[in-house]
């Protein structure tokens, strides 16, 4: 695709709130003065299925949507589905991945592996790799469901954003009264993706 | 005129607030759940969750009658339902402007089949637009307004859930006013029977032509000549994938897909060597430029079903040679274990699927959360097919296998209470009136979960929060027929296990059981987490069978290698207690929430 635009894959679990990463990022950018466009899974996929979205920001785009292989960094809230989407990348594309598994429903049944091998295979494909627990700095935040805002922050540190208009665009994304500990979580994923 | 960040679905929302929509209706259903939800944010409209799709398109009907502007909103099934007043409807000139956007879903996201709407758009005389972008959203809505306006027609907007989805900017149009009309008897135009009927039939004989005669005068496409070597014709998503992948092809980009400009299009085939078609589902736009003896290719190069994606587009083209292939650096994805949907913490269709489990009592599924009781670790239910369709197919397999060797007793139907509302009363009547005796497993969680915890009949909360009857389901069903109807408190398992076998295994049909747990989502179940004693637990993987995303088999660091315990993430568990209620051994126990437990972290994987 054009050269000027990044391509951002995001992918995790239903319920770990990707679809507020998403839209955060967008309106971030937008109001950095960027063009940008994102689309999520919906519905079936609410809780515990794999939900994933698409993000592109850039001058001027005109669509979220993006090609296997075309994507510059993939955002895996857990690392089996930052392996599941890593062909979204191109050679050379950076894998940001909370490494806190959440299990699925055949895995906890022992009916299949967990993937343990999961930075070996993207290291091997010459992918780069950023990871952090997101849990552990959610929970150093005041809450562990907020995995999702330390996320955006450690993507935020790769993407051409203004941090104070990351913060505009937090406020306006998360419930009133929860600014303070949300912004907590998002510099806490930001500094640790530096 | 304002600059905002809108999906697509809120972009209907305001295009058709800035239209003067004066009532909105719609069933809950993905992908466009999320566009009466963003309309009943607005003042001065009625926005309603009707009991079902049929309901939300009369309300609508009744609306446009008024000579007021209408929307009516729903996923691509729900026009199966609605298709009837609207089949009927739409041979109708119709007063007020009326608009109904549908959510196609290629590629079955979210939905238990896929279904092509522009069929409906041909077969019902119903002018159809497809956008591409949040942008696109808002102008073609308020185009469609504009249409319907203009011709006295139903006008669709097309979505798919891309599309319904995407987030952008949208830049507004100054709003107009649509002030109702009045209603003016016509039995012409509003009493569909014969003869007045008849002359509606052969007056709409006309529109199409109408439509397109106008879209031919310039309306509602776009010609863009690039590199003649190669026309596309596309139009919504793909179009603007056509144009980041294939910046030098020639482009026709249609914003009214239904009718569409044919002359335009056969002085486009003039200026290319070659023509392709892009268009996801049945080859609509394909069949149609061959009846108008235009030469066309496009389903030679894509598929009938499933999503027509960007890698699809750009594998095809390379293989065309216009672009280069894409060579990423991994050529598929290396996960093999999938994601299924789960139930959530605190589900109370869990105890439920695990009583049905354990009792081994056959089910016909529904539609709603409860559908994962068909996923392994339950395997309950045998079948489903569309809302509230387990009631007849329950009563019908019953009948048709009685006697037989085939016969299976105790066959029963398990639906939620917002599917039973929507179009499983008639079923209920069913049982009475032709003496079946199947059973109906009510779950009443009082909550539509699936699309996205949504009000309905049971709670008696509308859209925008008001407080209307609540419907009580025993009295319904006492009042339809069904005399042996009995309440029970799922989470209470023991208590439930006894009702279940009582009912389903002893007692003869029909009969009903309603369980009545709260959805644990909507209404935040949060209570004591429970946590597991390793030194007690055998590894029996009772509890795992629970299937709750919180539960595994972990190693401690006092246990031998391999032997593996069970252990419970106390940030996600909500205190259902439901593995605490099936472990054996007494293993899994209640936390007291100032104090933590005093037994050993598993040491495999982080939290």
């Amino acid at each position: 695709m054009q050269n000027q635009t990044i391509n951002v894959f995001l992918a995790g679990v239903g319920g770990q709130g990707l679809v507020l990463v998403n839209r955060l990022l967008v309106r971030a950018a937008v109001l950095s003065g960027l063009d940008a466009k994102c689309t999520d899974t919906h519905g079936l996929a609410m809780r515990g299925g794999g939900v994933m979205g698409t993000l592109r920001i850039g001058a001027k785009v005109g669509t979220s949507i993006f090609a296997p292989g075309e994507g510059d960094f993939l955002l895996g809230l857990e690392p089996l589905e930052a392996l599941r989407w890593s062909h979204m990348l191109k050679k050379g594309g950076t894998v940001v991945v909370s490494t806190d598994q959440l299990r699925p429903t055949l895995i906890l049944l022992e009916q299949l592996p967990f993937p343990t091998d999961w930075r070996d295979v993207l290291s091997k494909a010459g992918l780069k790799i950023k990871e952090l627990s997101g849990a552990e700095l959610a929970l150093a935040a005041g809450d562990y469901r907020m995995i999702n805002v330390v996320m955006a922050g450690a993507i935020s540190a790769c993407l051409p954003l203004d941090f104070e208009k990351l913060k505009e665009a937090l406020r306006a994304s998360v419930p009133e009264g929860t600014f303070d500990k949300n912004l907590t979580a998002l510099i806490a994923g930001r500094e640790s993706c530096r | 005129m304002e600059q905002l960040v809108l999906t697509g679905n809120e972009a209907v929302a305001r295009a058709a607030r800035d239209s003067g929509v004066r009532v909105a209706a719609s069933y809950p259903g993905s992908p466009t759940v999320q566009i009466l939800e963003a309309l009943a944010e607005y003042e001065g409209l009625h926005t309603e969750w009707s009991p079902s799709e049929k309901v939300a398109m009369e309300v609508a009907i009744g609306a446009s009658m008024a000579g007021a502007a209408a929307l009516c909103s729903m996923k691509h099934v729900g026009i199966n339902i609605a298709s009837d007043p609207l089949m009927t409807f739409t041979f109708s000139k119709i007063n007020g402007p009326l608009v109904i956007a549908v959510g196609d879903d290629p590629g079955q996201i979210s939905s238990q089949n896929e279904q092509d709407s522009r069929m409906w758009a041909e077969y019902g005389f119903i002018p159809m637009l497809q956008p591409g972008s949040p942008q696109e959203v808002y102008d073609q809505t308020r185009l469609a307004f504009d249409i319907s306006e203009r011709f006295h027609a139903p006008v669709f907007v097309r979505l798919v859930d891309r599309t319904c989805h995407m987030s952008g900017s949208v830049q507004t149009a100054p709003a107009v006013e649509r002030k109702p009309l009045g209603f003016t008897p016509d039995p012409d135009r509003y009493y569909m029977v014969p003869p007045f009927s008849r002359r509606a039939r052969a007056a709409v004989e006309g529109r199409i032509p109408a439509v397109q005669q106008w879209i031919e005068e310039g309306h509602g496409f776009q010609e863009e000549l690039r590199d003649p070597a190669l026309g596309i014709v596309t139009f919504g998503l793909q179009y603007h994938i056509v144009r980041e992948l294939l910046p030098n092809l020639s482009t026709f980009k249609l914003d009214i897909i239904w009718p569409l400009p044919i002359k335009q299009l056969k002085e486009f085939r003039q200026k290319v060597n070659r023509m392709i078609v892009i268009e996801e589902l049945f080859p609509f736009v394909e069949n149609h430029l061959k009846l108008a003896r235009i030469d066309c290719e496009g389903k030679a190069f894509f598929p009938t079903y499933g999503e027509v994606d960007a890698g699809l587009i750009a594998e095809r083209f390379a293989e065309l040679g216009c672009r280069e292939p894409i060579k990423p650096p991994l050529a598929a994805s290396p996960a093999e274990a999938p994601r299924g949907a789960m139930f959530c913490p605190g589900c109370p269709h869990r105890p439920v699927m695990v009583l049905l489990r354990d009792l081994g009592i056959f089910c016909h599924g529904d539609i709603g959360c409860y559908l994962m009781g068909s996923y392994p670790p339950f395997e309950v239910l045998k079948t489903s097919v569309s809302m509230a369709a387990s009631i007849g197919i329950a009563q019908g397999m019953a009948k048709a296998l009685e006697g037989t060797e085939h016969q299976i007793d105790n066959i029963v139907s398990v639906i939620g209470d917002s599917t039973l509302m929507h179009s499983g009363l008639p079923g209920v009547i069913n049982y009475g009136y032709n003496l079946h005796h199947t059973k109906l497993l009510v779950l009443d969680n009082r909550s539509t979960s699936m699309t996205g915890l949504q009000d309905n009949p049971i709670t008696g909360k509308t859209v925008r929060g008001e407080q209307g009857h609540a419907v009580d389901i025993e009295t319904v069903l006492r009042a339809l027929g069904l005399d042996n109807v009995v309440k029970v408190n799922q989470y209470n398992m023991g208590e439930a296990k006894k009702v279940f076998v009582k009912k389903f295994q002893e007692e003869p049909g029909p009969l009903a059981v309603i369980a009545t747990g709260p959805c644990a989502l909507k209404y935040k179940k949060k209570l004591n987490y429970y946590y597991v004693d390793p030194d007690i637990c055998t590894g029996c993987r009772t509890c795992i069978r629970v299937n709750c995303p919180p539960i595994s088999m972990r190693q401690y660091a006092h246990k031998p290698a391999g032997e593996l315990n069970s252990h419970i993430d106390r940030h996600r568990c909500v205190g259902c207690s439901v593995c605490f209620q099936v472990c054996p051994v007494h293993a899994i126990k209640r936390s007291n929430l100032n104090e933590q437990p005093n037994v050993p972290a598993p040491v495999d994987w982080n939290l």
